[in-house]
């Protein structure tokens, strides 16, 4: 008898989770179901009637991947954008860091944990030091000096390293690479952004 | 490497490859930032134009319309670190002055202007220099005026003719407001200082004085200032989606109908043509209202230098090309001819076949002729500074204290006493 | 060659030679940097023109009203980012890791795709969704519960509201994903045993989860300081620019940006800078101590 109560107690704790958790799964999508549907539709109805889930099948069309992929516009028009361009750099640069950090972070943190040596908790200082510091800071100097090796500070920003804890594990996560959004913002990201609108 | 990762790198450098293709031999290239999709077209156009007169030397554009505020900051990064400056690039007015700090990395323009100058309205051209060097070329007057969608007012029983006064225009407002209580007189600015800049240059008076200090404080500001909002209290005047008519949330504002009265420079005409077309045949241009009859009924707003930078391939055909584009006859022809902008060269605005074509798609919008407009006001157009402080002030009202006056409706002298301090304390 | 692939292979120099590239990284792409801005801001950088200017930068960020508020949106923000994200994900993975839970890998995954989306991409997502029109979805979803449109992007509280839910949108999942990896480390038998003990849900969470996975909630709590101080991308992808109605939306590392890229002062923007990272570091100094993870021997 005991164990029928428990067991239906537990479907209905059961159920009430799965329906909560529904609920905010689906207030989760509802930005990508917006932008999904979005895709569809010309930059003008976005203009006028704001980003909606309105599904008016009459207005949807393939016509802004078929711009990004051709650079057609939905006119016929023959506007070449460097979308690919902008996707081959974030390509290119994203390896090109992940490599990176990874080879530093990976080093540093088999020494930090495998040895006990001198300076290993100055180290572990620096490390913390670096989580600390806003990336921003650190790329002033970068422009107001024109330096040959601007390219490099991309990866050098990124080797902020993992954080350890208590070894041997540690939790390596989004926390290495702030992904360089700063840098990014200044150099090239106003590619894709201004390619919703100037398409429209 | 996975062999899916393989072929997906392999697929996209293929794509890469595919959309690179081969340059052509002998052809000068100029990589061109705007931040106007007209401006743009513009250049295409007058590039063409070039290379049929110097086929010798023929220069191809590689233009980017970027975002305003992005397009600025990339140049600003770019001059200030060398990397990634394009040859030829649009500034607009109110940034400008940034660009001209400590040693301006722009060339110098003032031999490739030479042959045009004497033809074109000077103060154009001073709000582009610096200690007697031209770094940019001017592309319109800017004149500003008053657009009247005169549908709606004829049918509250308004001519639009007979607003000359400020009084008047509420008055107006107010007659529109009994007919159409939905619709507005007109759009009280608050991401930009058209109005309250052209208020001021009636009085006689600019947003900075001339050894650089900033005016904001002042009884001619808060005649302006109080003016509107009291109308924008009034219900007469409100403010707009993204707060100013020159964006698409404005644009879509007018498009619908929901205003009257929108009092911008003239280059604006070139927004109704090309994004309101609800708009078609129902607008009218008309001297904008002034504060007491007498007093100059238009000034000089906005506004875009181009410059070639210092880091230009070839910056000789680049100021050569730069300077025709922009200065001479067959461009000021043109600017108004494609752009619909009052061309700095005010010699032809007495060319009637050029102003008064039927053919010109900007006069076929509206209801008036834009030249006869501008013929009338043409002693009466004003120039405001621009100075290195222009920038910041520009920054402050735009964010800060428009919003103060026309969304939260704060005390105006109060207001005003904030702006002028944090505008002070902001210039070193 | 032999000499330094026996230095290499040494094995008392081993540790120093793991640590090298870090320390490298570390010198070249972190302190030198520091160390220029902290010269800047004692100057006025101009191209072409550098001159020093003394402690003027610090005093005109003194009286610098738009400073402080900055300063203050930054706080606000870094305050509500760290209520709402440290305790709320660690509910939801400790329902996640429940064996009462019914395909929790899936919701975890919808969860976590938040993150997956540039910020970039977010913010223009929500900048659209926060529209002020009366079509826009946030209005919609107002007229829904019959409330009158706003405009969101336009106040103060409801600016606020938006950034703060945007971090929230982006960030749950993430944080999920760390409490669910600490939670997975306490085994079954603690919370039976618990439950033989006489604790009811509530309390098992309490008293056994919470304190177990206390250094992941020290970790989390450090980072979100940082980031809730240091934040920008989101409010410049929200306002459309730095350039925000009364400024409701610049941060700390806004103001950076207007004075250093937009206004061309970059001697002053390294001030802000500087200022920022005092800040922070103190901060996160004092939290680091509270928690007592700073001052403890690590063997």
């Amino acid at each position: 008898m005991a164990a029928r109560k428990h067991t239906s107690m537990q479907a209905s704790v059961r159920l009430v989770m799965l329906l909560f958790f529904l609920l905010i799964s689906a207030v989760v999508l509802l930005p990508f179901a917006a932008i999904l549907l979005a895709s569809f539709k010309p930059g003008d109805e976005l203009i006028r009637f704001g980003l909606n889930l309105r599904l008016d099948w009459d207005v949807m069309s393939l016509a802004n991947y078929k711009y990004l992929f051709t650079g057609i516009t939905r006119t016929g028009q023959y506007l070449p954008h460097d979308y690919l361009l902008w996707y081959r750099n974030s390509v290119i640069l994203t390896v090109m860091q992940t490599g990176f950090t990874l080879f530093v972070s990976s080093w540093v943190a088999y020494g930090l944990a495998a040895y006990r040596f001198r300076g290993r908790n100055a180290i572990f200082t620096c490390i913390l030091v670096i989580l600390m510091i806003p990336f921003e800071i650190l790329m002033l100097p970068m422009y107001a000096r024109p330096a040959p090796w601007g390219f490099w500070t991309v990866f050098g920003g990124s080797s902020c390293p993992l954080w350890l804890m208590p070894p041997p594990s540690f939790s390596s996560a989004s926390s290495c690479c702030p992904f360089l959004r700063t840098l990014w913002t200044l150099d090239g990201w106003t590619g894709p952004a201004s390619t919703v609108f100037s398409s429209a | 490497m996975k062999r899916s990762t393989l072929s997906m790198l392999v697929l996209f450098l293929a794509l890469w490859f595919a959309f690179s293709g081969p340059a052509a031999a002998n052809v000068t290239k100029f990589t061109f930032w705007t931040f106007i999709p007209q401006h743009a077209r513009f250049f295409d156009v007058m590039a063409e134009k070039w290379n049929e007169l110097h086929p010798d030397r023929p220069v191809e554009l590689e233009s980017s319309v970027m975002p305003y505020d992005d397009m600025h900051n990339k140049l600003q990064i770019a001059l200030q670190s060398g990397v990634g400056a394009p040859d030829i690039c649009d500034i607009e007015i109110s940034r400008f002055p940034n660009y001209l700090m400590g040693v301006p990395q722009l060339m110098p323009l003032n031999a490739y202007f030479e042959a045009y100058i004497d033809d074109i309205v000077p103060s154009r051209l001073g709000i582009y220099s610096k200690d007697g060097n031209m770094y940019g070329a001017p592309t319109h007057v800017g004149a500003t005026m008053a657009f009247y969608y005169v549908e709606i007012l004829e049918s509250a029983g308004i001519d639009y003719r007979e607003i000359k006064t400020w009084d008047d225009f509420a008055e107006a407002g107010r007659k529109l407001k009994q007919v159409h209580p939905d619709k507005f007189m007109g759009i009280a600015e608050t991401s930009a200082a058209w109005t309250v800049t052209a208020m001021l240059a009636q009085q006689g008076t600019d947003l900075v004085s001339e050894d650089e200090r900033p005016l904001i404080n002042t009884p001619e500001m808060l005649r302006a200032v109080t003016t509107m909002q009291n109308m924008v209290k009034e219900g007469i005047m409100t403010t707009c989606p993204d707060g100013q008519p020159d964006t698409e949330g404005g644009k879509g504002f007018i498009d619908q109908g929901n205003v009257a009265c929108v009092i911008m420079p003239q280059w604006f005409m070139s927004r109704f043509v090309d994004e309101m077309p609800s708009m078609y045949q129902k607008m009218a241009i008309a001297p904008m209202p002034v504060f007491e009859e007498g007093m100059p009924r238009s000034v000089g707003l906005g506004g875009t230098g181009t410059v070639v930078t210092n880091f230009a391939s070839n910056k000789e055909l680049a100021g050569e090309f730069v300077a025709y584009a922009k200065l001479s006859e067959d461009a000021n022809r043109m600017i108004w001819e494609d752009m619909g902008f009052d061309p700095c060269n005010t010699a032809l605005w007495t060319d009637r076949e050029m102003t008064h074509n039927p053919e010109n798609r900007y006069n076929q919008y509206f209801l008036t002729n834009a030249f006869d407009v501008l013929l009338e006001i043409k002693d009466e157009i004003m120039m405001v500074r621009s100075t290195s402080i222009s920038p910041t002030i520009n920054q402050y009202l735009t964010t800060v204290m428009l919003n103060e006056l026309f969304e939260d409706l704060l005390d105006p002298a109060e207001v005003l006493e904030n702006a002028q301090y944090d505008i002070e304390n902001q210039i070193f | 060659m032999t000499r330094i692939r026996k230095f290499l292979y040494n094995q008392k120099a081993a540790p120093y030679v793991f640590v090298l590239p870090f320390v490298l990284t570390f010198l070249i792409f972190f302190v030198y940097p520091v160390l220029t801005t902290i010269r800047m801001s004692f100057q006025e950088v101009l191209p072409g023109m550098v001159t020093n200017v003394g402690w003027k930068n610090y005093q005109r960020l003194l009286g610098d009203r738009i400073f402080r508020t900055a300063v203050g949106n930054s706080f606000r923000y870094m305050f509500w980012t760290v209520l709402i994200l440290i305790p709320m994900p660690l509910v939801l993975a400790y329902m996640l890791n429940s064996r009462l839970m019914v395909a929790s890998e899936f919701f975890r995954g919808v969860l976590f795709l938040p993150i997956l989306v540039n910020v970039v991409v977010a913010g223009t997502i929500f900048r659209l969704m926060f529209g002020e029109l009366p079509g826009s979805f946030m209005n919609t979803v107002r007229a829904f519960f019959g409330l009158e449109p706003i405009k969101w992007l336009r106040q103060k509280e409801t600016g606020m509201a938006a950034l703060v839910l945007m971090a929230c949108w982006r960030w749950t999942g993430v944080n999920i994903l760390y409490y669910l990896a600490a939670l997975k480390n306490i085994p079954l038998e603690m919370y039976e045993a618990a439950e033989i003990d006489g604790a009811n849900g509530w309390q098992r969470f309490r008293h056994l989860a919470v304190p177990l996975v206390k250094p992941t909630i020290i970790y989390v709590l450090t980072i979100s300081i940082y980031a809730g101080l240091a934040m920008f991308t989101e409010s410049y992808m929200l306002w459309a620019g730095n350039n925000s109605p009364r400024n409701i939306g610049l941060t700390i590392v806004g103001y950076l940006y207007r004075q250093g890229w937009e206004q061309n002062r970059m001697g002053f923007a390294s001030a802000v800078g500087l200022v920022l990272l005092l800040v922070a570091s103190i901060i996160s100094f004092i939290q680091l101590r509270i928690t007592g993870v700073f001052g403890k021997e690590r063997d």
